[in-house]
Formats: C-alpha cells, sequence, structure tokens
C-alpha cells in the first residue's frame, strides 16, 4: 500500500482559518465580492443607460441589443451604480466607486472619453444631472460639483459643501438647486453661484432626492417622518410620520404625495394639508420612489413584487402583485416598452412590467 | 432568526454605547468589544481552564508512557486516552463547547460593526430595518471619523515627511495577534499539539493583519481591543495559575 505523504495535518489549520474567513466576510452584509448599490438606469429616446457593478451600458430597448459598454474590460478597482446623466447632444455622463466623473461621447460605435474629472475625494453615489451646459455631480465626499459640460472645469468658484455625503442627485426648480444630504438637512442653493439661500435641519437622515411643487418641497427622513418645507424660504408647513424609514422620495400629481416606508406601507397623503388620504400594505419593504403612470401608481417591494393602485382611492389594479426575482431597491422608470425595474441579486438586471397586466419580463440580463 | 437573536441586540447596544459616549464610533467599538468579552468570560475561563487540564494530562508520565506503548495501535492509543481522561474527570469537548458558542458572537461582533458603519445605500437601506423602535434614528449615520482614521475605509496614516502611508492599525493587529496567541495558548508537551501552536502562531496574525490591511479600519479596531482584552485575560489567567496554591 502507498502511504501518503502529503502534509494534510499541517494544511488542516490554513484550512479552518481560511473557512473561518470565509464566514467571517462571506456571510456579512458587507461581502466584498456583493454589489454595494442597486442599478442606475437612466432612459433617453429609447435607450436605456445602466450603470451596475464594473459597467456603464446602452442598450436598445426595441432591439435589446446592446449599443456600447464602457469601460471595454471590466476593471476590479471600477464600479458604478450611479444612474447616468445624458447630455442634449447625447453626451454621456458618469460618476464611479473610483470617485471619478466621466464625460463619455459616441463616435463611429467607439465610446471616447470627453473628459473626466478627479477631484472628488468619495465614492459618487447619486447620479450627476445636466442643467443647460451644466453637470452638477454630488460626491459622498460631502461635496457638490458643478462642471461646464463641455470641458468638465469646475463652473462655480468652489463646489457647495455639505457636512456629510450626499448620496442622491439635486433637483433643479426654477433658478434653484434643491439637495439633501445624510447630515439631516436639506439645501436650498443658488443655481449660478452655488450658495446657500437656505437649509433646513429635518434632525435624521434623508437618503433619496427632495420632490417639489412650486411652492413645497417634500423629503422623507430615516425617523420616519415626510416633511413639506416652504421652497422659499425652508419653513416647515407640516409633517407626517408614517410607521417605518423613509428612503425614496414621494411621487405627486394633482396635490397628492405618494410614498412608501420601510415596513412596507404605501400612503397617499393630500399635499396641502399633509392629511392621509389612503394607505395600502405592501408585500414588503420599500426603498424606491413610487411611479405615477395614467390613473395609477406603482409601488416597488424590496422582495421583488411591483404593486399598482389606482390614484383616487387606493384600489389595487391587478389581482395580485407582479412578481420578479431579486431585490428591488431602485426607481422604476416608465417607457413605451413597459415599467422598467432594475433588480439586483438576481438573473436579470432590468425587468419590464406591463403596466396594464403586472406581467414582467427580463428586457436586460447581467452583462 | 441570526438577524433577531445575535445582529439586531448587538447593533442597537453599539449604537446605544454610541449615543451614551458623545458619537464617538470608535470609542463604541472598543468599549462594545469590552463588554462582549465581558459576558463571554465563563467561556473563555472555561476554554482556557480545558487547555490547562489537557496539557496538564500530556505532561503526566502515565500519558507519555502510553503514547510510546500504543503508537503503532492508533485504536488501542485512543481508547485508553478516552479511559485516562474518564478517570481524571476530564471531557475533551468542554474546551470546543465555549470556542462553538463564542464563533457566533465574534461573526456577530463583526457584522454589526460593519453594517453599523453602513458605508453604501445597501448598507444603509438594511441597517433601517434592523434598529429597534426606541433607537433614535437621529443616530444615523455615525460618525466614522476615529483619531485619523475613517472607520469605513481600511486605515493608513499619512505622513508629510513620508513618501508612504503607514497601514498603523494592521501592525498593531499582526502584533497583537502574535501576543495574544502566545499568551492564551501555551506550550504542549505533545509534539503534535507544538506543531499546531506554531502554526497558529503564524497564520493566525497574518490572516487577521491582511483583513485589517484590506476591509474598514472599525474592524481592525475591533480587532486590536478584542487582542489587547485577550492578552490581558491571558495575562490574568496565567497569573492566577502560577500563583501557590495557599
Amino acid at each position: 500500500m502507498i502511504k501518503a505523504t502529503f502534509p494534510l495535518k499541517k494544511l488542516f489549520l490554513p484550512i479552518i482559518l481560511g473557512l473561518f474567513a470565509l464566514l467571517l466576510v462571506g456571510c456579512s452584509g458587507a461581502s466584498i465580492m456583493a454589489a454595494s448599490s442597486w442599478p442606475g438606469l437612466t432612459v433617453n429616446e429609447d435607450i436605456a443607460y445602466l450603470a451596475y457593478n464594473q459597467h456603464v451600458r446602452a442598450v436598445d430597448l426595441s432591439s435589446g441589443r446592446e449599443v456600447w459598454s464602457y469601460p471595454p474590460e471590466a476593471d476590479d478597482k471600477i464600479t458604478f451604480y450611479a444612474p447616468p446623466a445624458i447630455g442634449p447632444d447625447g453626451t454621456v455622463v458618469i460618476g464611479g466607486y473610483n470617485n471619478e466623473v466621466l464625460a463619455l461621447t459616441l463616435n463611429d460605435s467607439f465610446v471616447n472619453v470627453l473628459w473626466s474629472f478627479a477631484e472628488a475625494t468619495d465614492r459618487i453615489i447619486g447620479g450627476p444631472i445636466i442643467v443647460d451646459d451644466m453637470v452638477l455631480v454630488p460626491s459622498a465626499d460631502g461635496r457638490l460639483y458643478a462642471l461646464d459640460l463641455e470641458t468638465g472645469k469646475p463652473v462655480w468658484d468652489k463646489p457647495f459643501e455639505a457636512q456629510h455625503a450626499l448620496w442622491s442627485s439635486p433637483v433643479i426648480l426654477d433658478d434653484r438647486i434643491y439637495l439633501t444630504s445624510l447630515d439631516h438637512h436639506i439645501y436650498a442653493l443658488d443655481l449660478e453661484t452655488g450658495r446657500e439661500v437656505w437649509q433646513a435641519n429635518l434632525s435624521s437622515t434623508i437618503s433619496d432626492s427632495p420632490s417639489l411643487t412650486e411652492e413645497l418641497v417634500f423629503a422623507g427622513t430615516f425617523e420616519g417622518i415626510l416633511f413639506a418645507l416652504n421652497n422659499s424660504h425652508g419653513e416647515i408647513v407640516w409633517q407626517f410620520k408614517a410607521d417605518g424609514a423613509i428612503w425614496g422620495s414621494p411621487a405627486i400629481l394633482n396635490g397628492v404625495a405618494f410614498f412608501a416606508d420601510v415596513s412596507g406601507t404605501a400612503y397617499a397623503l393630500d399635499i396641502a394639508s399633509g392629511k392621509e388620504l389612503w394607505r395600502e400594505q405592501l408585500p414588503g419593504s420599500s426603498a424606491a420612489s413610487p411611479t405615477i403612470l395614467d390613473d395609477r401608481v406603482f409601488f416597488i417591494s424590496e422582495t421583488g413584487e411591483v404593486t399598482a393602485f389606482l390614484l383616487e382611492n387606493g384600489d389595487p389594479v391587478w389581482p395580485s402583485s407582479a412578481s420578479m426575482e431579486g431585490r428591488l431597491l431602485a426607481d422604476s422608470i416608465p417607457t413605451d416598452h413597459g415599467l422598467l425595474v432594475p433588480a439586483m441579486d438576481s438573473e436579470c438586471v432590468v425587468f419590464s412590467v406591463d403596466p396594464s397586466t403586472g406581467a414582467a419580463r427580463c428586457i436586460i440580463e447581467p452583462k | 432568526m441570526w438577524n433577531t437573536i445575535i445582529l439586531e441586540p448587538m447593533i442597537n447596544s453599539l449604537l446605544y454605547i454610541y449615543s451614551v459616549l458623545g458619537q464617538n464610533f470608535g470609542w463604541a467599538i472598543i468599549v462594545f468589544t469590552a463588554l462582549v468579552r465581558l459576558i463571554t468570560l465563563p467561556l473563555t475561563i472555561q476554554q482556557m481552564r480545558s487547555t490547562m487540564v489537557m496539557q496538564e494530562i500530556q505532561g503526566s508520565d502515565r500519558y507519555k508512557k502510553m503514547q510510546e506503548k500504543y503508537k503503532k495501535d492508533k485504536q488501542k492509543l485512543s481508547e485508553e486516552q478516552m479511559k485516562l481522561f474518564k478517570e481524571v474527570g476530564y471531557n475533551p469537548m468542554s474546551g470546543c463547547v465555549g470556542l462553538i458558542i463564542q464563533f457566533p458572537i465574534i461573526i456577530g461582533l463583526y457584522q454589526a460593526v460593519i453594517r453599523t458603519l453602513a458605508a453604501t445605500p445597501v448598507q444603509l437601506f438594511d441597517l433601517s430595518k434592523l434598529l429597534y423602535p426606541f433607537t433614535s434614528a437621529s443616530l444615523i449615520p455615525v460618525n466614522p471619523q476615529f483619531l485619523w482614521m475613517n472607520l469605513g475605509q481600511p486605515e493608513r496614516l499619512v505622513l508629510d515627511f513620508l513618501p508612504f502611508a503607514i497601514p498603523v492599525l494592521t501592525i498593531l493587529v499582526v502584533i497583537t495577534t502574535y501576543l495574544q496567541t502566545k499568551l492564551t495558548t501555551p506550550a504542549s508537551p505533545d509534539a503534535q499539539s507544538q506543531t499546531m501552536t506554531k502554526m497558529m502562531g503564524l497564520y493566525m496574525p497574518l490572516l487577521l493583519g491582511y483583513f485589517a490591511y484590506s476591509l474598514a479600519s472599525g474592524l481592525a479596531l475591533y480587532f486590536f481591543a478584542s487582542n489587547l482584552l485577550g492578552i490581558l485575560q491571558g495575562y490574568i489567567m496565567r497569573r492566577i495559575r502560577e500563583r501557590p496554591a495557599s
């Protein structure tokens, strides 16, 4: 009989330690291999721009064909989750978890980097937005950068600086920028200079962008309070206590604000008074903003469901919620190809849900 | 079930300590680690006692003679060993039980630190579901700054006069892990145990050092605090053991 001379005993300890290491890192919510955020999706003229993991991709929604992908080769050190911004000339501005902002143009099927901006000192998590010839980029370093769309050079004397990270896109109304921060504040800034017009402390983290009407600005907090503030001076007009933390910004139509919370409750409030009009239970927690289409409002549940209610009274539209595989945390986007619902931890990155029937199909697969 | 029994109590306790300590997350990690060490102290003592008893058995003449006599008959050796253990009232599983119970606590502590730091949107969203109703949401997000470190990022000390950054915490974790392993696993007369101890002393500091270098420094701070307390525990246990019986 041949006796094994391989030092199995010596390998026993490293194997045990290796398994311990895997358990320690792999079983936690902070797995270094898992996606750090949900997909960032933007749709412009029948093209879906998807930022997820190591690529930003442009996909033709009619044919399902990938038009381009950046970077050509995946780089372990660079990931993208912020929804891309699309300029009027087709320039695509993307922000990465490597702190860098890039402007991409498409020439003869090749993606060129028009400019790059690398002065941010933390990740770009919230999507950049384009206002005329300016790009506004929120960064997790707490600064809002204003860049020239053509050159990528800073436009303001200095970036606006909050006390904590900016994880959401700014929103524009007239000549003002409305911005929320993890520092518990909502800010109104002058669009031209980036200087603060007013700020309001809401005592708890605000994760998503604010919603706006002509008179009011709305923001939901981690403490589960939806605030309505006067958008001229930032005074609180009313507040509404939800059952759980509020992540997604409210959708507003015809004087009614629709939103959901982490406890999985969907609400409709009268925006003049803050009075509750109706509430319905969702299948799971909700992080996304609801989407309004025609006479119905669509709520996304983390557990993989899309539920549609009639705007008027909250009656369910479909016999049961549309169900998909994966975690649904990102906002949905209404298109001619159905309601596009990004998913993470799934075999499908973007689902399309038929708003009439609730039938779901995969429209963009992972790369 | 894991979340309910381990993670939620740990995260909410960590946040409570954070609020009491003036919202300093570095000190919250250190105090929380000390508390967990204190709670699991009976298990640690049991485990260390078990190791000591085993070492005394291994050093006895009877055990050595047994090893020599049955070195070619593993089955018989095993039987004789078990007989000896039974006679002296030693349960070979007693050390393991303490270790097995501590294992989920260590994993939970690590996860609690990382999840409370919530450096990404998914982590922050998940954290929102783990808070007790009485835990103030205004504590979120925790302030990750502690000394020169951002506890959510790997630690490096940048000094103006040096062209490179120094991973101070990684170095401290490697040194303290080595010292702790040395102190808590005293020399054994058994050759196989000696090899295991030697390898443990080599691999454990390297493994934890790698974690400290590449993962969030909040975790490295936990390793460092835990090691220092482990060294202190080991030192006290050793002094008690060496003290002559009155």
